[in-house]
């Protein structure tokens, strides 16, 4: 195998094309001429650092038994109050990675909640990426979790292309952002896996067709699942927690 | 990008060009990209290199078996004006090849 480019490695990028020559430069004529270029073919996914990063963490908590998934939103949508109230629910057996720019505020609400969880503090980035989650997986104690939440930053544009290893995505909708939203975030909203439609307490005070919202989900993603909750209430809570609970392979708390 | 551009590169050569694609659903502002290479691509002693992106149409196939290229999420099938389709093609963002030169 060539040393310079891994050329006979049938995995190496493939070199094709070029203007090879070689002459003599020396002697004491003058001319001037293109130096040869050689285009070198690629295919690589751009992405495709993080992406092996992602799938590592994802056999990394199949080994375990863990299923991981990845919560995204706009900020405000109350991915920290869903969180706090399956920590009530699930305990010891669910544990939380959660990404803000700054502040360890989110972790320790989960804390509080009754779950073990760990701070990513990304000090400017504004999505979680599979390097970090995998280092805070080392720092978090996982054993007996069966449920790994990890909560990323507030956007609804960024994290939708960064794999961290989850097994599904989640993404929430509040009733106060209003239900024209999903296709202005078209991205997100089609690679999610369940969209939570959250704050269904203040229906009463939105002008939000939870059928609308819906059906703009499932134009984008044909099988996703959906629900509507209110952490606050606990209206939906039971059926989200089910589900939950049955891809994590334990019984619903 | 640069990072797999930089795995790729022979001793000895000048990056004079990176040849992408970028679908229009995988979430890449082609023109943010453009803006961003040219400083990032010099700091990385790449100062001879073009960036080249080619666009490919994303394609989706309607719940009334329609097949469509498309350009944007929220383009409509032409057959039966449904949104409710899958997405084939579209969400590239991979680097084709790189073209350098002898120096």
């Amino acid at each position: 195998m060539c040393d310079t480019c891994g050329c006979g490695d049938p995995a190496s990028p493939r070199i094709s094309g070029g203007t090879a020559h070689a002459h003599d430069h020396g002697g004491d004529h003058a001319h001037t001429h293109a130096h040869a270029r050689t285009s070198i073919s690629v295919g690589t996914d751009v992405l495709s650092a993080n992406n092996r990063i992602a799938q590592s963490n994802r056999e990394f908590l199949d080994r375990r038994g863990i299923f991981a998934v990845n919560v995204m939103s706009s900020p405000g949508a109350g991915k920290t109050t869903i969180v706090e109230s399956l920590a009530r629910r699930f305990g010891d057996v669910m544990a939380v990675i959660v990404g803000d720019v700054q502040t360890r505020r989110d972790a320790e609400r989960a804390i509080r909640a009754g779950c073990r969880a760990i701070q990513i503090e990304t000090n400017g980035a504004c999505h979680l990426d599979a390097h970090s989650v995998a280092h805070a997986m080392e720092d978090l104690d996982l054993h007996g979790c069966k449920l790994l939440v990890i909560e990323n930053v507030g956007n609804l544009v960024c994290p939708s292309t960064y794999d961290l290893g989850e097994h599904e995505k989640i993404a929430l909708l509040s009733l106060p952002e209003g239900d024209d939203k999903v296709l202005k975030y078209p991205s997100l909203f089609h690679r999610a896996d369940v969209v939570l439609i959250t704050k269904t307490d203040l229906a009463p005070h939105m002008d939000f067709a939870v059928d609308k919202a819906i059906n703009e989900c499932r134009s984008l993603n044909r099988s996703m699942t959906h629900f509507s909750v209110s952490a606050r209430t606990g209206e939906g809570m039971d059926a989200f927690c089910a589900y939950l609970a049955k891809k994590a392979g334990i019984g619903a708390p | 990008m640069l990072d797999s551009v930089s795995e790729v590169m022979p001793r000895g050569a000048a990056l004079t060009e990176v040849r992408v694609t970028v679908g229009p659903l995988s979430g890449v502002c082609a023109e943010s990209l453009e803006f961003c290479f040219t400083e990032l691509a010099r700091e990385r002693g790449f100062s001879a290199a073009r960036l080249k992106i080619v666009r490919t149409p994303a394609r989706a196939r309607c719940s009334c078996g329609v097949t469509y290229d498309l350009d944007r999420f929220d383009t409509l099938c032409p057959q039966c004006g449904s949104l409710d389709r899958s997405i084939l093609a579209g969400r590239e963002f991979t680097i084709d090849a790189i073209e350098v030169e002898e120096v």
